[in-house]
């Protein structure tokens, strides 16, 4: 039943195949294949593996992940069941809460635990969050947490809650039925968030090199240090391979736990949970949310204003219309706050348009098209920055395609990360269209194309506009590839935070906490004006 | 001499890689109805997307007024489809939702809102244009989805099961009005259900089918007549139907009633029931004894079912009073228990 | 079963397409592939540049970029007398440690971020000549400057000053000070010293290249040694000279043996004589270079600046804001340094070539034995 004639939907398939390829082809599979390339030499792979201080970097890398991961599991767990089974005041402020640290920098976290530090002088106890492995996962719980609260909450009320109550019935206590019961229904759900953290806290990079310092790397600091400060890019290139089968590994398993279909939501009434929750609970989980959640931040926000002399708005002047100590001019924050913003934006728009044509392509019609783009549409989802700046870095630098140096590649390849985030939460958002208005509108004359934009599009607004939302986040936040390919003359708010951190003085350390503040407060205002119907569920990854 | 109206030749469709519809043939006048009656997961609602070129068919053919039309795209086959959730397109209002079959042929916007307007007339929804898709009630979202399929002038609409969720009342009175402006309009429709006595109300034709092959067609009035097969007994709710001990002997099987034994030719592998229809029983004294188990009315008729012999619930017509428990005796004219394949 | 056909399926079709896009642009001209069997001070065959008596006219009104470590500083009224002689503007860019300076430029050799580069050293000089930073220019100013700092004849970097880098510690703070570097490991000096990663920062390597002169083949232990003793690294001269040098947590710090005559110059009561001294018997001899960079938009105004920037004007300007040795000859010390500042008899020299050789073997193996 193929139909070889070039109707106009064919043709829209077409275009939409060939240019999303292209772009596909020339800024993520040329770098990335660049790196296999070069990693890929026997004798590369044994020069890498002989030095004591990468298997050491790899060792770190792996444990602390896991250790991070299964906190952030174990943590989620004991948040959801206090949200999914009750209901009380202030439950979507703290239910917000705790997604926060998802959508902010890394940086600003960085920053964030550091204040902590500071202020708590927690520097030479055991309880020192700087340079130690400790804050690193601390910092990982912080950002990851939040992955497993959102799967859990979304899929936990959906299990099915009278097994629960019949095997109250049958005598079980409180915490077998949970292990027994609940746990084996909930693995799913669990799986598929807790390879997802493992997933971003083993290609953690911004944590790792600001708050972990010189004396913590990790396969991903490893490469920029291998790249960027040796300039070894066979040993890097390496060391890209590794995690990019951890990627695949992870991207794949998260694949398998997904749960696609959740058409219906069943809302059930409170009065069908097998146990209530305490009060007690309720507080201590309210508390813990305050306090893990939200302090870091007030912290950050106290140490940007605390002076030598009293607290005031002096370091946040210093920013922005002064260049203060003389002795290290950083170039300009009022650039590079300017450059954020503009490149934000630009990623956000390449992120949303090649994301849409490629939900437009998981979903079509055509079989063969959406497996296709299944598989190599959404690799960008779990690439780091890192690798991606490497990539491009040691391939696009000739000829034509010299594109390493120009100021556009920054937004692209911000972009690039986020495209496979609006793919994602599009074309789930998509699959959640009951068919058959589709069917309708097709058989009422609306071609593939037409159904396309007057059906799909218009009901998948909002999801969308979540997702771009995000994807300005991710790209106002990123570091991992800016790192690599940013010019002192260009400079964005996170690598100027680096700087400001990376020097000595009270000032430059106020201005950074500033600064983190005002990226802080800028993620945070875009991520919740356009995200209205919390439609980011961390099943949309 | 072309043929006005659709045929369906040797049509086969798999769904996920199972057989669901095998060698499906019929005809169908233009400005008929169809009704396609069978179980759950028979291949009705398939074959209707086989018709309006949703879904591929694995071979056959399918013409209307004798142009082949399988290899047109579902979006020009000009076929209407009325869903069971009524697929309302929840981002549009009504009068959106209504025009969208106009926009799709290029009629200037005017005229389209026109059409609209007097569409809303006819289904007795004047006036609703700008309400939103949620704020409907069930009826309202039927009446709606049926002027979005009348739009675009279709000359086949295709109704699957439309009416399930409503209420036995509001059914009957969109049943009605639905097949009125059908036929006023002289649109060829196929009607997919499973409530028999509804076929009987409209259809000129019925076509049954089960395990996707069709196993009976024709008239209603030819298949109550004649039902063949117990399926199409039970689909039309005739009653009463049971399976007899059976005995294969010299070719032959014997079926033994209370009543007498019944002979019919065949295979060792066939198997058969009988039917035996209420009006058919006379409560006579020379009977066999039957026990009452129930008492009941079914469109004002007092009907009772017994207990008799093997029987476990024969249904009889009556016309006296007669309680449960009682005791009766009740004769049968062996000629007229029909003999069913099962 | 399906699922891992298909996935085993999909990543060689992956590998195979991504290989074969990529191999194909596999040229032998990678960056990291470094000559090593010559000299890295041999002419690499890049044609000099010639400042003509037109070009210095026509750069008037030009804005040009020099790019700097972090703990440069500019001299007051300099670069504006700069301006006022030749029009031409200069931006400072401030990047981090020397390292990430030079590897920047090397990462972005032929499209340089900046037009000029002040304060690449002779620990990293091979590494930017090996990949062709710098564009050869001799300044008016060549035959001025000292010889034993012309390390790079052609010209492609020019010597602008040179010190020596020596461990520093705060006077009043120790009974018995230390007396050679081999006294670092004592416990006395526990958790005292702080110095910096070789791997970024000009003065750390300084000190990991004297320690590997003075014990050779034991260098490792002596860092194991360090280590034991609680030393502390930071990334650059700044942090560990104004943060922990500064604070008195840490009372020995690598820097430079002109580093106690600027303490005696800041002393806020002002002080009779340096409050800090050197470890004078494992100084490593440093020399910076200043250079235009290969691939700049304004080749005249940059020559312009190199000139400037070794011009006995400027060099006198050197010592009192950035405490190291004016390279030109013909400018005079401060009185106050030959007061004070405290002779180093036998200053280690490696040259260039050896350091750029062992380099990445040295500060691997020395990340590995003090930062994991």
């Amino acid at each position: 039943m193929n139909s070889r004639v070039f109707t106009r939907s064919n043709r829209a398939n077409l275009i939409a195949i060939l240019s999303v390829l292209t772009f596909y082809i020339i800024f993520f599979f040329y770098p990335i294949g660049k790196i296999l390339s070069v990693g890929f030499t026997l004798s590369s792979f044994e020069e890498a593996f002989t030095s004591v201080s990468l298997r050491k970097a790899l060792w770190f890398t792996i444990w602390q992940a896991t250790i991070s991961s299964a906190l952030s599991v174990v943590i989620g767990l004991c948040i959801s069941s206090v949200f999914v089974k009750s209901e009380f005041r202030f439950k979507r402020f703290l239910e917000g809460l705790t997604f926060i640290p998802f959508v902010m920098p890394t940086v600003v976290v960085a920053s964030a635990f550091i204040s902590v530090n500071e202020l708590l002088k927690l520097d030479g106890t055991p309880l020192n969050l700087q340079g130690s492995a400790l804050g690193i996962i601390v910092a990982h719980i912080f950002f990851n947490t939040s992955i497993v609260v959102r799967t859990l909450t979304s899929t936990w009320p959906m299990i099915d809650f009278e097994s629960e109550q019949a095997a109250q019935t049958l005598g079980a206590s409180k915490l077998r039925i949970f292990f027994q019961i609940t746990l084996p229904q909930l693995k799913s759900g669990l799986m598929s968030a807790a390879s997802l953290a493992f997933l971003f806290t083993f290609t953690s990079f911004g944590v790792i090199l600001i708050l972990g310092g010189l004396g913590k790397a990790t396969i991903e600091t490893e490469i920029w240090r291998y790249a960027t400060q040796r300039t070894e890019f066979e040993t890097a290139a390496v060391l890209g391979i590794v995690q990019l089968l951890v990627v695949v590994a992870m991207l794949t398993i998260n694949n398998k736990f997904l749960t696609t279909d959740n058409i219906n939501t069943n809302l059930r009434s409170k009065v069908q949970y097998a146990h209530s929750v305490s009060k007690f609970r309720k507080l201590v989980n309210s508390i813990f949310i305050l306090g893990f959640f939200g302090f870091p931040f007030l912290v950050l926000l106290e140490r940007s204003l605390s002076t030598p002399t009293g607290h005031s708005f002096a370091y946040y002047k210093q920013l922005l219309w002064e260049n203060s100590d003389e002795r290290f001019a950083i170039f300009g924050t009022r650039k590079a706050i300017l450059n954020s913003l503009i490149w934000g934006s630009l990623a956000m728009v390449i992120a949303t348009v090649v994301g849409l044509i490629a939900a437009y392509l998981l979903t079509n019609k055509s079989k063969s098209i959406s497996l296709f783009s299944g598989i190599f549409l959404l690799l960008p989802l779990g690439v780091s920055g890192v690798l991606l700046g490497f990539g491009i870095l040691i391939s696009l630098n000739t000829g034509y395609f010299d594109f390493r140096s120009e100021w556009w590649i920054i937004p692209v390849a911000q972009g690039l990360l986020g495209v496979g985030i609006v793919a994602r939460i599009s074309s789930n958002a998509i699959k959640k269209i009951d068919p058959n208005i589709r069917h309708a509108a097709s058989t009422l004359g609306a071609s593939s194309f037409l159904i396309w934009r007057r059906i799909d599009c218009p009901i998948i607004s909002k999801a969308v506009i979540a997702g771009s939302a995000f994807s300005f986040a991710l790209a106002l936040g990123e570091f991992g590839a800016t790192s690599f390919l940013v010019r002192p003359q260009r400079p964005t708010i996170p690598t100027t935070i680096f700087n400001l951190l990376g020097r000595p003085g009270s000032s430059t350390f106020g201005q950074a906490m500033a600064l983190s503040v005002i990226l802080a407060v800028i993620t945070w205002l875009v991520v919740s004006l356009l995200d209205r119907s919390g439609s980011l569920s961390t099943n949309d990854f | 001499m072309t043929f006005n109206g659709l045929k369906i030749s040797e049509v086969s469709a798999e769904l996920g890689g199972e057989r669901v519809l095998q060698s499906i043939n019929f005809s169908l006048q233009e400005g008929n109805v169809l009704a396609l009656l069978g179980r759950s997961g028979c291949g009705k609602s398939t074959l209707l997307k086989v018709i309006a070129g949703i879904v591929s068919p694995t071979g056959g053919q399918i013409f209307w007024n004798s142009v082949d039309i399988s290899m047109t795209p579902a979006h020009k086959r000009g076929i209407g489809l009325m869903f069971q959730n009524n697929a309302l397109f929840p981002h549009m209002s009504v009068h959106e939702n209504i025009r969208f079959g106009l926009e799709m042929l290029s009629v200037p916007k005017a005229e389209a809102n026109d059409r609209v307007v007097d569409l809303l007339e006819l289904v007795d929804l004047k006036g609703f244009g700008s309400r939103t898709i949620d704020s409907l009630s069930g009826g309202e979202s039927q009446r709606v989805a049926l002027a979005r399929v009348l739009a675009p002038e279709p000359k086949l609409v295709l109704l699957d099961e439309p009416f399930n969720a409503l209420d036995r009342a509001l059914r009957r009175t969109l049943v009605d009005q639905v097949f009125e402006i059908l036929s006023a309009k002289k649109i060829t429709s196929i009607h997919v259900t499973h409530e028999g006595d509804e076929a009987s109300l409209f259809s000129d034709s019925i076509l049954i089918i089960e395990n996707g092959q069709i196993i009976n067609e024709g008239t209603f009035a030819e298949i109550i007549d004649l039902p063949v097969n117990v399926l199409s007994a039970d689909l039309l709710g005739l009653r009463t139907v049971w399976a007899p001990d059976a005995e294969f002997r010299n070719q032959k099987w014997s079926l033994l009633t209370p009543w007498g034994s019944i002979e019919c030719g065949g295979s060792q592998s066939d198997r058969y029931q009988l039917l035996l229809r209420p009006d058919h029983v006379q409560i006579s004294n020379d009977g066999l004894e039957a026990i009452v188990t129930k008492v009941f009315y079914a469109a004002g008729q007092k009907y009772i079912d017994c207990r008799v012999g093997n029987i476990k619930n024969l249904t009889v017509l009556v016309d006296t009073n007669i309680s449960i428990g009682e005791s009766i005796c009740l004769s049968v004219d062996l000629d007229s228990i029909e003999v069913l394949t099962a | 079963m399906k699922f891992i056909q298909n996935l085993l399926k999909f990543t060689v079709l992956t590998a195979l397409i991504l290989f074969t896009l990529a191999s194909c642009s596999n040229n032998s001209s990678e960056v990291s592939e470094n000559q090593k069997s010559q000299s890295c001070l041999d002419d690499s065959g890049l044609s000099k540049f010639e400042l003509t008596d037109q070009s210095k006219n026509s750069v008037r009104g030009e804005s040009i970029d020099l790019v700097v470590y972090d703990a440069f500083l500019a001299p007051e009224g300099a670069f504006e007398r700069f301006t006022d002689e030749t029009g031409i503007t200069v931006n400072i860019l401030t990047t981090a440690d020397t390292g990430t300076m030079v590897s920047q430029a090397v990462l972005t050799s032929g499209d340089p971020v900046g037009d000029v580069m002040f304060g690449i050293d002779n620990t990293f000089l091979c590494r930017a000549l090996n990949n062709d930073v710098f564009l050869p220019y001799m300044p008016s100013t060549w035959n001025q400057l000292l010889d034993p700092l012309k390390l790079d004849r052609i010209g492609r970097v020019t010597p602008v000053n040179y010190g020596d880098i020596c461990i520093n510690y705060w006077k009043g703070h120790f009974e018995v000070p230390p007396t050679s570097i081999a006294d670092l490991t004592n416990s006395r000096f526990s958790s005292e010293i702080v110095t910096q990663n070789p791997e970024t920062s000009a003065p750390g390597m300084g000190f990991l290249l004297a320690s590997i002169a003075t014990f050779g083949d034991d260098w490792e232990d002596f860092w194991r040694e360090l280590r034991a003793n609680d030393i502390a690294i930071r990334s650059g001269w700044s942090e560990a000279y104004y943060e922990d040098f500064y604070s008195k947590e840490r009372n020995i710090v690598t820097s430079y043996a002109t580093s106690p005559v600027a303490e005696y110059i800041f002393a806020d009561p002002p002080v009779e004589s340096p409050p800090t001294a050197i470890i004078a018997d494992s100084c490593f001899r440093s020399v910076e270079f200043t250079g235009i960079l290969r691939g700049t938009d304004s080749p005249a105004a940059s020559a312009l600046l190199v000139d400037f920037l070794t011009s006995v004007y400027f060099q006198e300007l050197i010592p009192e804001t950035n405490f190291v040795l004016p390279a030109n000859e013909n400018a005079q010390l401060p009185e106050v340094f030959n007061l004070f500042l405290e002779k180093v008899p036998n200053a280690v020299l490696i040259s260039p070539d050896l350091i750029d050789t062992n380099r990445n073997i040295w500060t691997e193996r020395w990340t590995e034995l003090v930062l994991r």
